[in-house]
């Protein structure tokens, strides 16, 4: 085994490693310089130094031959992760740009999060996964304790205690898979789980080697399920971002979701991977009905409840566990597509995630920018007379807002098309009345999904007619500065209309091919454990 | 002829980003690049297609054009927008996203249609539109680039892009420009329209998908298209097959064979998709956003809303629903006739019981649509050919009495019979115009909606039209024509002959007859409501050859029509 120093992994880990050195540089030193440097400006460097190294490794670049290098993975989806993460970091650094109290810590913490996030979507080992998970989640707890308006402190607490519970979960899920197979290599795993074969440990009751699984799938579907607010863990999100003020909304509404997906993708690789080998047939082809049956009670539950809400940021937050259950319905269809179609629920999923993360992070950032020198804007009706002091961002907000009702020309429209045909497009074969119930149920779904769109357009028309159609009482006189935030709103509103016309851009299909083939398994896994790999893997 | 295709697209669109850009400036400026702007695109409309009709007339297209439902040549625009499945030998248009227009005989005419109406929403809103004119003429274009977008689009996808997106400017025009309930007005038509073209969207998709899937034996898949020609010779092919099955063949029944899942499949795709066109037309049980959107909405996007934006949906049924679900249509044509034929006395009579010229105006236009539906769900070309005149005319003379109509209420502040009567003594031509216009719409010999509306009739009544019996729903119709005439000449009589009644002016300012820019534009039209009336047949001859396939397509005739087209494609008669 080669012991050198493993040149080729640090320069694939540096893009995470300068934000994680920087971030920690600031936050050591920041406090005692606190008025002096213009922090956001330092985090802004060391994004940008962050991300022409990840631009460097021009996408193919894998971590290297060595024993190590197995815990992450190099490839295109794992790229579009890391970019996206830095990407939103950035956005949302942009938020924090004005000068108060915790300003070198929140910029500081902005950087881990963003690297946490980036880890995930890279990861190759559980470890790994969970670390980058913690990464992003423990800084939102001082993130929003810091910036939370007058509720913070109850927000906090309550985002606290359920988010360390459903990290518990994971942990358990986790502990279990390592417990079953003796590794944490997911590649590992999901071979050892595929090649294994029950039969010889449990004689002639395979169930049992089921139920086993369906613990590790629970407990990591509860852990992640947090994070990405899907229904049966989604109590927190209407209250916590009620408290959270929208600069932390669009935190919480946004690099959650992405490190969240990124670990479903990363874990249920073989149940997303359309005709790639599944670890036993009970999860091939039940985690699929697994996602189905989220999808659809995220998406009904999130709708109905967001209708009966007058405050912006739950409406939203209703809203953002609708969102989640669209893609949940991309990822149930994912590996349900045609053996040569090239265009699956994955690329639908990644592509929906983008839209919807510019979106939410416009809609937020421009209602931070608006509640300046005015009242606080909480309940729908408090937005009337926008278009009136502030008609541009009231038509940028209109747009936003239209993305994520699925309005033709933004973003949200082919992001939902694109789900929408994946749904309708499940092949089957006519001697296996199988594959016609999952064509049946999967049309079903699209039409839950349409029919959802539709009832989502009502509160979203709300806030829209209270910019435009709500009779102004008085006008404030209300005057705008520039402000830095601008910079990124504009950005998304530029980047929602372009992929509205042109989706090419990010909506590849053959993009996500190599989810199961390229991935490295760890030296030496998978000796320990009932489900062990066959010897001659070893 | 297809930069000017093109042209017709970018320069509303450019033109509604002038307005917004200029929403700081004299409304007079506007108002003026509004006008110039309209001018233009009616100029380049009509060139469009006086070349068309040249083109035509030769016979040669009709000819070269065979059996497809593509566009002329020349006409066309054609750019890969998104490509989600390599492209094959045999077909290299498929699996892709284009951004595809063309002009073939069912759009010209709307096209022009299009452009008129237009015209005279600015024109009827010359007056009445002082509050933020920029934004206002911004959004019109809009409106305007949406709808030539939807009606010259070839591509499935855009074609329900370009369609959706009416409703977005519709809705600040109405929430922001209309009358005192103006917002739940805007609401409804948004949430109805938005709900029904979801389902039409899922139609679509489905309908793409399963005329793409091939679960047959050897499960090769054929490849995805969205261009509406391609789907139209597939939908063929598929109903051929169907055609070609004995009596009692599993096909049908326990989708045997890919086109058999595709006839199962047809009569759901069928309920989805003109579920979106029957809430945009409006047809009856789906049509109670339009009274409250049509009178809530200032007069001008009254007169748009219904002389255009209506035909959207009729289109639709055109396009995509007789063409693209023939087996289906031939099964479920007496949904919609009913629907047709009930509309059209339901709004008949509405429209007896209105107190309001504008309202009358909403319900008429809900009574006289009856007649597209019933001509186009005839099935039969004359009924078809009926329902595209009939859509053509119903533009013309709905747009000329709303606007009318608008000119009433900017010289009175008000539509209400009640406070107005005996108007004729005042104002003269506009007293004359108003009867013109009304005879038109009651259907009177000579005049262009006779024409529209006896030939869906007779397509109605022919006995030989297969599958169901139409006569009741004919004579049912054929009652509303009388109905018409009742409310309309209820109406004018009411406010044009007897005692003058008037409301006390607005600005001291004694109302005058037709202004010289009203007459411009209302003289025009009655003239071509005459000659479309006496003679109807260019356009009729024009319309001919897609009419007739429409026809035959949907009278599943197509075996005959496969064999000419694509005769080694057919496996042989079992």
């Amino acid at each position: 085994m080669d012991n050198s120093i493993p040149m080729e992994l640090l320069k694939f880990l540096s893009p995470e490693g300068t934000l994680f050195l920087l971030a920690s540089l600031i936050l050591l030193i920041g406090p005692f310089f606190r008025e002096k440097v213009s922090w956001p400006l330092v985090s802004l460097i060391g994004f940008l130094v962050s991300y022409l190294l990840l631009l460097m490794q021009a996408g193919t670049a894998s971590p290297g031959d060595n024993p190590y290098a197995s815990v992450v993975l190099g490839g295109t989806l794992s790229n579009l992760i890391r970019h996206f993460s830095l990407g939103a970091g950035i956005f949302l650094l942009f938020l924090f740009w004005d000068r108060d109290r915790f300003q070198p810590e929140t910029v500081g913490l902005l950087m881990i999060l963003a690297g946490g996030s980036s880890m995930v979507g890279m990861a190759n080992d559980l470890t790994v996964l969970y670390l980058g998970l913690e990464l992003v989640t423990i800084p939102s707890y001082i993130l929003l304790y810091c910036h939370g308006d007058s509720n913070s402190a109850e927000s906090t607490m309550k985002y606290f205690f359920l988010s360390i519970l459903s990290s518990a979960f994971l942990l358990l899920g986790i502990a279990f898979l390592y417990g079953l197979t003796g590794t944490t290599n997911i590649a590992a795993i999901s071979d050892a789980l595929l090649l294994a074969d029950p039969a010889k440990l449990f004689g002639a009751d395979a169930l049992a080697a089921h139920r086993l699984l369906l613990i590790p799938i629970l407990g990591i579907l509860a852990g992640l399920g947090f994070k990405i607010s899907m229904v049966p863990f989604h109590f927190y999100a209407p209250d916590v971002y009620q408290g959270a003020g929208y600069r932390m909304s669009a935190v919480l509404a946004t690099m959650p979701k992405i490190a969240g997906f990124a670990g479903l993708i990363r874990i249920f690789a073989f149940a997303l991977d359309h005709g790639g080998p599944a670890p036993t047939d009970f999860a091939r082809d039940n985690i699929p009905v697994l996602f189905w049956i989220l999808a659809f009670i995220s998406i009904t539950l999130g709708n109905l409840l967001a209708l009966l809400q007058r405050n912006i940021r739950r409406i939203m937050a209703y809203s953002s566990i609708a969102h989640t259950g669209y893609i949940l319905a991309a990822f149930a269809v994912a590996s349900k597509a045609a053996p040569d179609s090239a265009f699956t629920g994955l690329s639908a999923a990644m592509f929906y995630l983008i839209v919807y993360f510019f979106s939410t992070f416009g809609i937020f950032a421009i209602l931070h920018y608006l509640e300046q020198g005015r009242k606080p804007i909480r309940d729908w009706d408090d937005l009337a007379g926008t278009s009136k002091d502030n008609p541009v961002l009231a038509v940028a907000l209109a747009i936003f807002l239209f993305s994520l009702t699925g309005i033709p020309l933004t973003g949200g429209f082919l992001a939902k098309f694109a789900i929408v045909y994946c749904c309708a497009n499940v092949p089957f074969t006519l001697d296996d009345p199988v594959s016609w119930e999952s064509h049946y149920l999967f049309i079903l779904l699209a039409l839950v999904i349409v029919l959802n769109a539709a009832v989502a357009a009502w509160y979203y028309l709300k806030l829209i007619s209270g910019i435009f159609l709500k009779p102004v009482i008085w006008l404030e006189d209300k005057s705008y500065s520039f402000k830095p935030v601008l910079i990124p709103i504009l950005a998304s509103l530029l980047i929602t209309v372009v992929l509205g016309i042109y989706p090419s851009l990010l909506l590849k299909p053959k993009a996500y091919q190599e989810l199961i083939e390229k991935r490295p398994i760890a030296q030496g896994a998978g000796i320990h454990g009932p489900f062990q790999l066959a010897d001659g893997k070893q | 002829m297809n930069s000017l295709v093109l042209a017709i697209l970018i320069i509303p669109l450019a033109a509604s980003a002038a307005c917004f850009l200029l929403r700081k400036a004299e409304g007079s400026i506007t108002r003026s690049i509004a006008l110039a702007v309209s001018l233009a695109l009616l100029a380049l409309t009509s060139k469009i297609s006086w070349d068309y009709l040249e083109l035509v007339s030769g016979h040669s297209q009709i000819v070269s054009k065979g059996n497809t439902f593509a566009p002329v040549e020349g006409s066309t625009v054609i750019k890969e927008l998104f490509r989600f499945q390599p492209a094959t030998d045999t077909r290299p248009d498929a699996g892709v996203i284009r951004f595809y227009l063309g002009i073939d005989g069912l759009n010209v005419f709307i096209l022009q249609l299009t452009t008129v109406v237009f015209l005279m929403g600015v024109i009827a809103g010359w007056k009445s539109v002082k509050h933020n004119p920029g934004a206002y003429y911004g959004l019109l274009f809009f409106l305007e680039f949406s709808t030539l977008g939807a009606f010259l689009s070839f591509d499935l996808v855009f074609f329900y892009i370009f369609f959706e997106l009416t409703i977005v400017p519709l809705f600040f025009l109405i929430g922001m420009w209309g009358g005192p309930n103006r917002q739940y007005a805007a609401k409804k038509l948004f949430m109805y329209t938005l709900a029904g073209g979801l389902m039409t969207l899922l139609g679509l998709i489905a309908l793409v998908t399963a005329l793409g899937q091939n679960p047959g034996k050897s499960n090769t898949p054929t490849p995805v298209t969205f261009s509406i020609p391609d789907l139209v010779s597939d939908s063929m092919k598929a109903s051929a097959l169907v055609n070609n099955m004995a009596p009692g063949d599993e096909g049908l029944s326990k989708l045997g064979t890919p086109s058999g899942h595709y006839a199962n499949m047809q009569k759901w795709i069928f309920l989805a998709l003109i579920l979106g066109f029957a809430i945009k037309v409006p047809a009856v049980p789906f049509h109670t956003w339009q009274p409250t959107a049509y009178f809530e909405a200032s007069t001008p996007i009254t007169l748009i809303m219904s002389g255009i934006l209506a035909k959207l949906g009729v289109y639709g049924f055109l396009r995509i629903v007789l063409p693209l679900v023939p087996m289906a249509t031939m099964d479920m044509a007496w949904l919609l006739g009913w629907l047709g034929a009930i509309g059209i006395l339901y709004g008949a009579g509405c429209a007896i019981a209105q107190d309001d010229f504008k309202k009358m105006a909403a319900y008429s236009s809900l009574s006289h649509l009856g007649f597209c539906l019933i001509g186009i769900f005839a099935l039969n070309e004359t009924g078809i050919t009926g329902g595209v005149l009939q859509m053509i005319n119903h533009g013309l003379i709905t747009g000329a009495l709303l606007f009318l109509i608008a000119g009433l209420g900017d010289r009175y502040g008000t539509t209400r019979l009640k406070d107005l009567g005996g108007l004729g003594a005042r104002l003269k031509v506009f007293a004359g115009m108003t009867m013109f216009f009304c005879m038109c719409g009651a259907g009177l010999p000579l005049l262009n909606g006779f024409v529209g509306e006896i030939m869906a009739l007779f397509g109605m009544f022919d006995s030989r039209n297969p599958g169901y019996s139409g006569t009741c729903l004919a004579a049912a119709s054929a009652f509303g024509m009388v109905l018409g005439a009742w409310y309309l000449l209820n109406f004018l009589m009411k406010v044009f002959f007897g005692p003058v009644e008037e409301p006390p002016f607005r600005n001291e300012e004694i109302p005058g007859d037709l202004s010289r820019m009203e007459k411009a534009i209302l003289f025009p039209l009655a003239a071509a409501c005459l000659y479309l009336g006496c003679f109807p047949q260019p356009v009729i001859e024009t319309i001919r050859p897609e009419v007739r396939l429409i026809s035959k397509i949907a009278n599943n005739q197509v075996v005959s029509l496969v064999k000419e087209a694509v005769a080694p494609a057919l496996p042989k008669n079992r």
